[in-house]
């Protein structure tokens, strides 16, 4: 299932006809846009994924359409064009540019698992997986867990997800959702320029966050997406610019502590919350990471998984 | 015959026939999960749903969204009981009786019914006399009014039963504090005296429950008096107060006798009447008879049952239902009528109209 | 010396892990999650355990300090059953024996 141009203009078609089912690790959803602009830039980053058949239900279904003049959102100004999405039916954002289309998807689906997903605890956290070996990065938006995990990426690691952390409550593994990764302001051009043939999307320039663009996840992320991996390693990382790079490993009770604060559903999956963290901060290593050079970091990483008794604190 | 269309309804008929949900197919289950959703029926879908012999049978996301309700409502059930908690805390050292209501009343009293529901703040009672009592010592211990307009406040206080809702900061979840069960301004008052002195005390503290008629007449007064936008719902819940209370069959009678001193013949006969047309509600023929002779007069019967059957079963959220609409609004206006004298009504329901709708912020 | 006794919350469902030593503690009834130093886990299980005076609990201090029983003894049990207090894991147990 690789990458060509007929693959993506058949599902840019979908996308614009009846709708296409994309399965994306766990997750699926329908999606169905409004424009054949549209069509080809989520084409571009979606062709190659798994599809569900049209009769199979979804976890989410998701509708763009030009935004009616009531819905119009007028601090985005008074004559672009505007679209909504509607989300498995409901309508919970304003209306954006048309333009902005695939970070709207991109966000929505983020929202639709957060509010809704209770299958998994969920944390916020990129995770990549090495050898059978799963690392798990928390942090909240805008922490560089994406930019890094965009750089283990680019070094063969397997993308599972560059958002969530999709903790199994029954078998306790890390579960893929291998979504394009979301790069913000200079971390664009950092990894388009680290990663040979990086298939990047257009940089959409005004988003609340700033200029965000997706790398398109690695075509064996997706191949391998049915695979759950054990979780091994919990790096906080914490980009900190001009900084060498410092890593500290961190108490079990200290990291169960912080994940408390980095999760979307822990609360409301009670005592089974409570017992799947418990398992999964009892099974892995710790560490707190400071960097500002990402090779550093990724170095960091690798032989924090391939040889942990290699590394002491700095 | 106008009744077919509703019961043949696929949520209403989930409700009756769980096995139904394993003949949708894909278009059918998101628009039942849809409008379950919206309509307050998807934690119930989901205890009929997930324990019943077909659940094997159903799509795999399907029996994802379904744990998801169930979740949801399971963790919320554990919210209300942890406030009816902190609150007999609070009023402990009162010599204050405290009824919960609703949702409260059902999870304590260990009803089935209560993990079929999300309940939405803890509503309870207390005598007027101690009403400023129990506010200012809930105030002390911690709990807040929620910030409302002026007119908010004076029509809660003024003219509706209950204070403005409280929250505790630390939990979030409201809480409504009642002095009866229906407003002062209605048409149909019922009999307070009456109700605490049948409430039922729960083991421990100084909490009690309505007695079982007692409930169901409340469940019914809500919904056929106040709101009938989550109807169905609320007639689901009907159903069930009525086959767990049913069993014992002096309940019938009781329920007759609670109806005759609370004034609310009408209420009873339409609760009976709805539950068993549209859910097929076990109720002994002489209840039902009996229930009778507070119907309306033929050509209001016929009235009330074409709005009825329009207004109980939830809308189609992809097709404009003009007709449901019209049922609605009219029974809106109906609820109104009965809670307020006429001078409040019009300047009351102009205020509600011009409230909007708030939606989330921009996504990107 | 007045005697304190103290007990779990009627109605609270405790259940905790050990990490490291450190414990976590879910509580079923508020559904809050507790994050406790050693000594404070140790002194919760022994009130879970049915040691519910202050005497007994004192020596369970006492014996993970690895120290003799003293009057400092009671100001460190102090700090423990605040902290449990506060985080709303224990109350006053009414009947003292």
């Amino acid at each position: 299932m690789s990458l060509n141009a007929a693959t993506s203009e058949a599902l840019a078609g979908d996308l614009l006809d009846k709708g296409a089912s994309l399965r994306i690790g766990v997750i699926s959803i329908d999606l169905r846009v409004d424009s054949a602009t549209t069509a080809r830039e989520v084409a571009n980053l979606y062709a190659g994924y798994p599809r569900e058949g049209p009769g199979t239900l979804c976890d989410h279904t998701f509708a763009i359409r030009e935004a009616w003049l009531r819905q119009r959102n007028y601090y985005r100004g008074l004559f672009t064009r505007q679209v909504v999405i509607k989300i498995d039916g409901e309508q919970p954002f304003l209306a954006v540019p048309r333009a902005y289309t695939v970070p709207l998807v991109e966000s929505a689906m983020n929202w639709a698992i957060a509010m809704e997903n209770l299958e998994y605890l969920i944390l916020h956290a990129a995770v990549a997986e090495r050898n059978g070996q799963v690392v798990l990065m928390p942090g909240q938006s805008g922490s560089g867990k994406s930019t890094l995990c965009a750089a283990l990426a680019g070094c063969g690691w397997r993308l599972l997800s560059d958002e969530f952390g999709l903790i199994g409550l029954a078998d306790g593994r890390i579960h893929p959702h291998p979504r394009p990764i979301s790069l913000k302001n200079d971390s664009i051009k950092l990894i388009a320029d680290r990663i040979s043939g990086a298939h990047m999307s257009p940089t959409y320039p005004e988003t609340t966050k700033g200029r965000v663009a997706y790398l398109r996840a690695p075509e064996e992320s997706v191949r391998r997406a049915h695979e759950p991996g054990a979780a091994a390693l919990i790096v906080f990382p914490k980009y900190q610019g001009g900084a060498d790079l410092k890593l500290a490993p961190l108490g079990k009770a200290k990291s169960f502590q912080l994940l408390m604060g980095n999760n979307t559903n822990y609360r409301r999956l009670m005592r089974r919350g409570f017992e799947a963290l418990s398992d999964v901060v009892e099974r892995c290593r710790h560490y707190e990471m400071s960097y500002s050079s990402l090779d550093h970091a990724v170095a960091c990483i690798e032989t924090l998984l391939d040889e942990p008794r290699a590394l002491h604190s700095a | 015959m106008i009744w077919d269309a509703p019961r043949d309804d696929p949520l209403v008929l989930s409700l009756r026939e769980p096995a139904f949900l394993a003949t949708l197919d894909k278009a059918g289950w998101l628009s039942l999960v849809g409008r379950a959703r919206r309509f307050a029926l998807l934690p119930r879908l989901a205890d009929l749903a997930l324990d019943h012999g077909t659940a094997e049978a159903l799509p795999a996301k399907a029996r994802i969204k379904l744990r998801a309700a169930r979740t949801v409502a399971e963790a919320n059930a554990a919210d209300v009981r942890y406030e009816i908690h902190c609150v007999a805390r609070a009023l402990d050292r009162l010599q204050v009786p405290i009824v919960l209501l609703k949702g409260g009343a059902y999870l304590s009293s260990g009803l089935s019914l209560a993990r079929r529901r999300f309940c939405g703040d803890l509503d309870i009672m207390v005598p007027k006399a101690h009403l400023a009592e129990v506010e200012a010592t809930l105030l002390k211990a911690g709990w807040q009014h929620a910030e409302l307009s002026d007119y908010d406040d004076r029509y809660y206080r003024q003219w509706m039963h209950e204070l403005p809702p409280m929250v505790h900061p630390d939990r979030g979840l409201a809480l409504d504090l009642h002095h009866t069960i229906h407003p002062p301004t209605a048409r149909h008052k019922p009999n307070t005296e009456a109700l605490f002195a049948a409430a039922i005390p729960l083991g421990g503290a100084n909490l009690t429950t309505l007695c079982p008629a007692d409930m169901v007449l409340h469940a019914g007064l809500h919904l056929f008096n106040e709101e009938i936008i989550l109807g169905l719902s609320d007639l689901a819940d009907v159903h069930d107060l009525l086959t767990e209370f049913g069993r014992d069959a002096a309940f019938w009678d009781e329920l007759r006798a609670r109806a005759r001193i609370h004034g609310l013949g009408r209420v009873l006969y339409y609760l009976l009447r709805y539950a068993r047309i549209l859910l097929d509600t076990p109720i002994p023929e002489r209840a039902l008879q009996a229930s009778a002779q507070a119907a309306p007069r033929p050509p209001l019967q016929l009235l009330m049952d074409w709005l009825f059957v329009n207004a109980l079963v939830p809308p189609s959220l992809e097709r404009w239902q003009p007709l449901r609409a019209v049922a609605v609004w009219l029974l809106y206006v109906r609820s109104h009528w009965l809670r307020m004298p006429l001078r409040l009504l019009i300047p009351h329901l102009s205020r509600k109209a011009l409230r909007r709708q708030a939606k989330v912020a921009t996504p990107v | 010396m007045v005697m304190q006794c103290w007990r779990t919350i009627a109605g609270d469902e405790l259940t905790w892990r050990s990490l490291e030593g450190d414990y976590v503690v879910y509580a079923a009834l508020s559904g809050h999650t507790h994050v406790l130093d050693i000594l404070s886990g140790e002194v919760l299980r022994a009130i879970l355990e049915g040691q519910h005076g202050s005497e007994a609990l004192e020596e369970v201090v006492a014996r993970f300090l690895e120290v003799p029983v003293g009057s400092e003894l009671a100001a460190t049990l102090k700090t423990v059953i605040d902290r449990l207090k506060s985080a709303g894991l224990i109350e006053e147990h009414p009947d003292c024996r």
